[in-house]
């Protein structure tokens, strides 16, 4: 993409200040930095070689030493500070607190949080009212099982935890090692190795009952990528356009939505067939299993047996 | 012939380095006369000031215009606040970056992440590039919407209309006044006035299709003063009773549905759950979950939609 002049006038101003501040960086560096290319950063440092203030003597111009393993600027002139934040740069950084504040469960840091969030609000300005939001009271909150989890991940310990499944509807207790921890849509969600399974599983928070540090830690590398291919099949299923949140929601597991007829036909590449299974008959509308065969049956016996139960 | 970029470039950066120089306003006699890059037929260098003045505006940077003479009040000049143009944030401390960084990072999609990363370079040009300090925060998950999403945003910046075929349970065509954007649930929304139907509606991006297109012309509504994204969503959600039911449940099983009603022994196989709730859908949901390990008991109301939602699949 042919890049405007007002880029490049942009990126120089926002370069001088940084190189100033960070000495010694190379070309290569400051394009990762600036999520540009060297020849780029090269040009805009070339550039800013023949800005200065009026006069543009020696003494007027930028004062820079540029190699390509070396960028310094000896002289910023009066660019010596950063311009301040554009109104999306300051909403990326008060909704991006927002999202984080209600899932901080240290005191001093969920203050130091609001700190931030107030001064940054006050930055935004009241003359405007904000183009974005995160609507409050949807929002995940801190429970005491996500600090016990949150201590295991920094201490790098494994827990011992009684889980409630919801693909088996069963509870049990697994030692597990965390690995890392995200929230997604009202969740909490660690993913950890699982002992009982021999791999990597997500827990969700609010289903694990209890959690304490296991008599002893065995660790483990996050895997790299997803499950094995031969795990997974494919399933075909025709659902009610009402039922469109759902596919919205597992955008992971879809690999394709194209309407037919009335109804939506969805394609899912997915290990867990019990879940789905819940999942599907938990959707409004009509429900039809195109493929593969196996799936239909179980799916149909499944609702036979659940309507059996009402007669 | 038309100039280079990079002439260009190097003309706006050294009009905004004179400009935050000057502590009077300079005219644009002495902006062609002292800086460089200015050349040309005084018509030429006039049409080349007003394109860069634009283009700085356009940049967020504010160029005050006044007159240092109150005899000569034709004679305007101009000027940038230094006050006004560099960032102003205080003091931060290495938690504090560390936390904005986590801000920063929370977003997949384009627009608020390369906005957040510009702004921690900015803190990083003050402070310098600190050692990462691991807060041991989750990362929060919301979805990448698609290009609309940066369109979106300058229309409600810019209070431009917009026009889309949204795909709800039936494809229609939308006209709205945009006034916001909300992030529920981990998915994002547009808040707006449909024009047609002159009522507020909201609007999950994902389900805008891609023949989205902003008005040129913006500032054409007005938003009202008293609108506020979270009342609206709030709106949505209150009114709701709390309405309670009975279900059977088996031993051992059905543990969703134990994990929020209070329970008490029915026979060798079933125990009897008395659950309250507030969304007849949401406890549909739950109970169909449980497969063959819940039955409603009552209301009868209750306990025959969910067959009819049954029945309804089994017919495919």
């Amino acid at each position: 993409m042919v890049e405007t002049a007002l880029e490049r006038t942009s990126r120089a101003l926002d370069l001088i200040p940084f190189v100033a501040a960070n000495p010694g960086m190379t070309i290569e560096e400051l394009a990762v930095k600036f999520e540009s290319t060297p020849s780029q950063i090269f040009k805009d440092l070339e550039m800013l070689f023949m800005c200065g203030l009026p006069g543009y003597s020696h003494l007027e111009l930028i004062d820079m030493e540029l190699e390509e393993d070396y960028v310094a600027i000896r002289n910023p002139q009066n660019l010596d500070k950063p311009r301040k934040l554009s109104r999306t740069e300051t909403a990326s950084l008060t909704l991006g607190l927002d999202l984080l504040l209600p899932l901080i469960g240290d005191a001093e840091l969920k203050r130091k949080a609001a700190g931030l969030r107030a001064r940054f609000t006050t930055l935004l300005g009241e003359d405007a009212p904000p183009v974005a939001s995160v609507i409050k009271g949807s929002e995940m909150h801190a429970s005491e099982n996500d600090n016990v989890i949150a201590l295991a991940l920094a201490q790098q310990s494994s827990l011992e935890i009684t889980y409630r499944s919801a693909s088996t509807d069963e509870i049990s207790t697994r030692t597990i090692f965390p690995l890392s921890t995200y929230g997604e849509r009202d969740h909490l969600y660690t993913i950890a190795f699982c002992s009982k399974a021999g791999e990597e599983r997500h827990f969700r928070h609010d289903r694990i009952i209890s959690a304490k540090p296991a008599e002893a830690t065995e660790r483990h590398l996050p895997s790299e990528g997803l499950k094995a291919d031969k795990d997974l099949t494919v399933i075909k299923v025709l659902i009610s356009p009402k039922a469109r949140f759902f596919v919205e929601a597992h955008s992971s597991i879809v690999d394709a939505v194209t309407p037919h007829g009335d109804e939506l036909l969805v394609t899912f590449t997915i290990g867990d067939h019990d879940w789905l299974l819940r999942e599907l008959l938990a959707l409004p509308g009509g429900l039809k299993v195109v493929e593969p065969l196996e799936f239909a049956q179980t799916l149909q016996r499944r609702l036979d047996a659940i309507l059996d139960q009402y007669r | 012939m038309s100039e280079s970029g990079l002439q260009k470039s190097e003309r706006l950066i050294n009009l905004t380095m004179a400009l935050l120089a000057s502590r009077r306003y300079l005219t644009k006699a002495e902006i062609f006369r002292s800086v460089e890059g200015y050349s040309g037929t005084p018509e030429t260098m006039e049409r080349m000031f007003e394109r860069d003045k634009n283009d700085l505006r356009d940049l967020g940077l504010e160029i005050e215009v006044g007159s240092e003479d109150p005899l000569f009040e034709d004679e305007s000049g101009y000027r940038i606040n230094p006050k006004r143009y560099s960032l102003d944030i205080g003091e931060l401390d290495q938690t504090e970056l560390a936390l904005l960084s986590l801000a920063a990072n929370q977003w997949q999609n384009s627009l608020l992440s390369k906005s957040g990363q510009r702004a921690i370079r900015k803190f990083e040009s003050i402070e310098g590039v600190q050692e990462p300090v691991s807060l041991a925060l989750p990362f929060v998950k919301s979805e990448i919407p698609a290009e609309h999403f940066a369109l979106l945003w300058d229309a409600v910046e810019s209070r431009k209309e917009v026009n889309f075929t949204y795909h709800s349970l039936q494809s229609t065509e939308r006209r709205i006044a945009p006034y916001g954007l909300g992030l529920h649930q981990g998915f994002w929304y547009l808040i707006g006035l449909d024009l047609d139907k002159s009522e507020i509606r909201n609007f999950k991006i994902v389900r805008i299709d891609s023949d989205l297109s902003v008005g040129k012309k913006a500032g054409v509504f007005e938003r009202p003063t008293d609108f506020s994204l979270s009342a609206y969503f709030h709106h949505q959600e209150s009114g709701r009773d709390q309405q309670s039911a009975i279900l059977d449940i088996r031993v051992g099983k059905a543990q969703e549905i134990r994990a929020i009603a209070s329970v008490q022994p029915l026979n060798d196989d079933w125990d009897r759950a008395h659950i309250s709730y507030s969304s007849k859908r949401e406890l549909l949901e739950l109970v169909a979950k449980a497969l063959t390990s819940a039955i409603i008991v009552e209301p009868l109301d209750l306990r025959e939609e969910f067959i009819c939602w049954m029945e309804v699949k089994r017919h495919g």
